[in-house]
């Protein structure tokens, strides 16, 4: 009896134990490289899952663990969109990664609401060669209240690229203004050419297009105050006439691009079916063993715009430190290693982006063209962020939904515009 | 007699369920109900008790009204093919095929049900393509091209688009459910009906679906509950849009709580999903007066 009590007795704990250390596990795809005699584990938490990004990380973790003996470094890693839900989550958590990839703006500063994210003055100050190597004007987009939160690994700029090919066949010189986009455009769909290819499926694509016309067409003082959560309005018409001319683009862009994802769009330009596409500088990368010829221009300007009509779109990516890391010198040793010149320069050869190293991406083995896009993007005296990145979540979610039903044709821009007011009310509080 | 050492023993064996029960489903479910009364972000600790503020923007808010028509449609839809169309199939393939093909018929509609769900929705999406898809290509072979539409791409047709994955996918599993149940059906009640000169219509109607009754009530239980919570098809296929036009509530609770970092509201619309789905679960068990049987 007492035998068969124990027995069972045994058989319920192991059941409970089972269940609870079930529930400690953690999820996703993680992959541990363990140096010799390894004493330290580190996290280091990035958004690439693929390649060559993930292969990249991984021999980057090989010649850091085989620099430093006595430190290991376990890679995680999720797709974009799940990342962007899952940091938010894990950084403000007892188990927060110790180095982890952030974007700039608004979600570096929904990160450092967490309370969880390091202030790097100090180890600036005192590193004065690590902080020179970093083209200036990347690092503000990375400082909350002042302090510098987050470094960045690459710099993203938004440019439009056209097929050479194309554009000799029907004559077209790159537009400088919005009425020479509109003419181009207009030449090659009279040419049976599709002259815009773009996918609106993804509402992100949305930001990039709203983003850069709001800033060409208002005042910087009046996107300014909008963009600020506690006292934006909208009620600035310039915001309609941002919509109104995304709209004019319509008829020369992919047929229903709601029903079109981004990379189906770019695909197509890539094939040679469409003259020219809004997409970020690295996404040349996508066009390696393609016959594509192409060339790059700035989004043109308009007439009558206030902003500075001369400005690009985009904003930098990289990387912060845990706070509350249990290894903190190691992890800004790990921090400062992939941040360094040299894996800078390799960052540009193997992935494709473009480092914000000074000078990196000229060092590296890019094409002259994309060198130039780096260079355009350093000298940029200012860049105007993703409004995905700019405005409160809030605002985002209605600006892009709405905007996206304005292209699926059933709201006008005027509909559009009440409807973030609405939201922009809300968010004021 | 058993000693109350034996019953106290009986106690211990629930513990293991009751523990999981507990963390699982009983405590996140009372945290939710608390967290619905308070605003507060992912990732910081603190919330601020906000009352009835997050029902109020709940009844207010056009796009929780879009979500549950949709979530209305799905179940509707759901119940004409997982349960009715379902049911019929079953009875069709059990007894009017040749054994032989009725295997292979069998095979044939439980196939999706094996297939992961995310497989399935990205399958579909190359389906419902507007240009190259295969819906398309397939209705202008045929001479129908005019009926081409940009399926998934339409507020008009996007979430029927959705709805019709979820059925091509499901009909297969309620339909071996039902057939199932029908094999337990004494054959004494078809021979004594066949007997009386029933014909095989009379029969599913006298015999057959009184007799499935009980697994009637569980698939329609599980079928409405599922078109309440369902979140897989919708937030693949078109993530909600275009717009909110394909929304349903639980990609609308996933967008306002991560993406809009909401948390709070987030947690009231999942309230509401959990008393729509307890409300339809007990009124459907009244209605068809099982459990007891």
């Amino acid at each position: 009896m007492i035998n068969r009590r124990n027995f069972l007795l045994g058989t319920a704990a192991v059941a409970v134990a089972g269940g609870v250390a079930a529930c400690s596990s953690t999820s996703g795809g993680s992959t541990a490289t363990t140096g010799a005699g390894a004493t330290t584990e580190l996290t280091l938490f990035h958004r690439w899952p693929m390649e060559p990004k993930n292969g990249y990380f991984e021999s980057l973790v090989k010649k850091f663990t085989a620099a430093n003996p006595g430190i290991s470094v376990k890679i995680d890693k999720v797709i974009n969109d799940t990342y962007k839900d899952k940091v938010r989550v894990s950084v403000g958590s007892p188990q927060a990664p110790d180095v982890f990839f952030s974007w700039s703006g608004s979600f570096a500063a929904s990160l450092v609401a967490t309370g969880n994210v390091l202030e790097l003055d100090d180890i600036l100050t005192k590193d004065a060669a690590f902080k020179s190597q970093f083209v200036a004007n990347q690092l503000p987009p990375f400082q909350v209240g002042g302090k510098q939160v987050g470094l960045p690994i690459g710099m993203i700029g938004k440019f439009w690229f056209f097929n050479k090919k194309l554009f000799a066949d029907q004559g077209v010189t790159p537009p400088q203004t919005w009425q020479e986009l509109l003419d181009a455009a207009a030449k090659f769909k009279a040419a049976g050419i599709l002259p815009i290819a773009y996918g609106s499926k993804d509402q992100w694509t949305i930001a990039h297009y709203v983003g850069t016309l709001n800033q060409r067409i208002l005042d910087p003082a009046v996107t300014k105050k909008d963009y600020e959560p506690k006292t934006g309005e909208f009620t600035d018409p310039g915001y309609v006439d941002a919509l109104q001319r995304f709209a004019d683009l319509l008829p020369y862009m992919t047929p229903t691009p709601n029903a079109v994802a981004h990379q189906q769009a770019r695909d197509g330009f890539i094939a040679g079916k469409a003259a020219m596409m809004y997409l970020e500088g690295a996404e040349y990368d996508y066009f390696k063993g393609s016959s594509l010829e192409w060339g790059t221009f700035n989004f043109p300007s308009m007439p009558g715009g206030k902003g500075d009509q001369s400005q690009l779109t985009g904003a930098p990516e990289g990387f912060m430190i845990a706070k509350n890391s249990k290894h903190p010198e190691e992890a800004v040793k790990l921090f400062k290693f992939l941040l360094s010149e040299a894996m800078g320069v390799e960052w540009t050869n193997q992935t494709g982006e473009l480092t914000a190293i000074k000078g990196g991406v000229d060092r590296s083995s890019a094409p002259d063209s994309v060198k130039e896009m780096a260079n355009n993007i350093a000298a940029s005296s200012e860049m105007t962020p993703w409004l995905d990145n700019a405005l409160d979540q809030r605002l985002v979610s209605t600006y892009l939904s709405e905007t996206q039903l304005l292209l699926g044709g059933q709201k006008t821009p005027t509909d559009v515009m009440q409807a973030v007011q609405a939201t922009a009310k809300k968010v004021r509080g | 007699m058993r000693s109350a050492g034996e019953r106290a023993l009986d106690y211990l064996f629930l513990l293991p369920a009751l523990i999981f029960l507990g963390v699982f489903i009983l405590y996140p479910l009372a945290a939710n109900v608390g967290f619905s009364f308070s605003e507060f972000t992912l990732g910081s600790a603190e919330k601020t008790f906000v009352g009835l503020d997050n029902y109020r923007q709940l009844i207010a808010d056009p796009i929780v009204w879009t979500a549950l028509t949709n979530n209305v449609l799905y179940a509707l839809v759901s119940v004409l093919f997982q349960v009715f169309i379902a049911h019929i199939l079953a009875a069709t393939v059990l007894v009017v095929l040749p054994s032989r093909l009725a295997v292979a018929a069998r095979s044939f509609f439980f196939l999706p049900v094996l297939l992961s769900m995310t497989v399935v929705a990205i399958l579909f999406t190359f389906i419902f393509d507007a240009s190259d898809g295969l819906l398309n290509g397939l209705l202008q072979a045929v001479g129908l091209g005019q009926l081409a539409h940009p399926w998934l791409g339409d507020t008009t047709t996007a979430i029927f688009a959705v709805i019709s994955v979820s059925q091509w996918q499901s009909i297969g599993y309620t339909m071996l459910l039902f057939i199932v149940s029908m094999q337990n059906i004494p054959t004494e009640l078809y021979e004594a009906a066949a007997l009386d000169g029933a014909k095989l219509l009379r029969q599913y109607v006298s015999i057959t679906l009184p007799q499935t009754r009980e697994m009637i009530f569980v698939v329609m239980v599980l079928t409405v509950s599922g078109a309440f919570t369902v979140f897989a098809e919708p937030y693949i296929l078109t993530g909600g849009g275009p717009g909110n036009a394909s929304q349903v509530l639980a990609t609308y609770m996933y967008r306002v709580g991560f993406f809009q970092n909401e948390m709070g509201y987030a947690s009231a619309l999942a309230t509401l999903i959990f008393v729509i789905t307890l409300v339809l679960s007990v009124a459907q068990a009244t209605l068809f007066r099982t459990g007891k049987e």
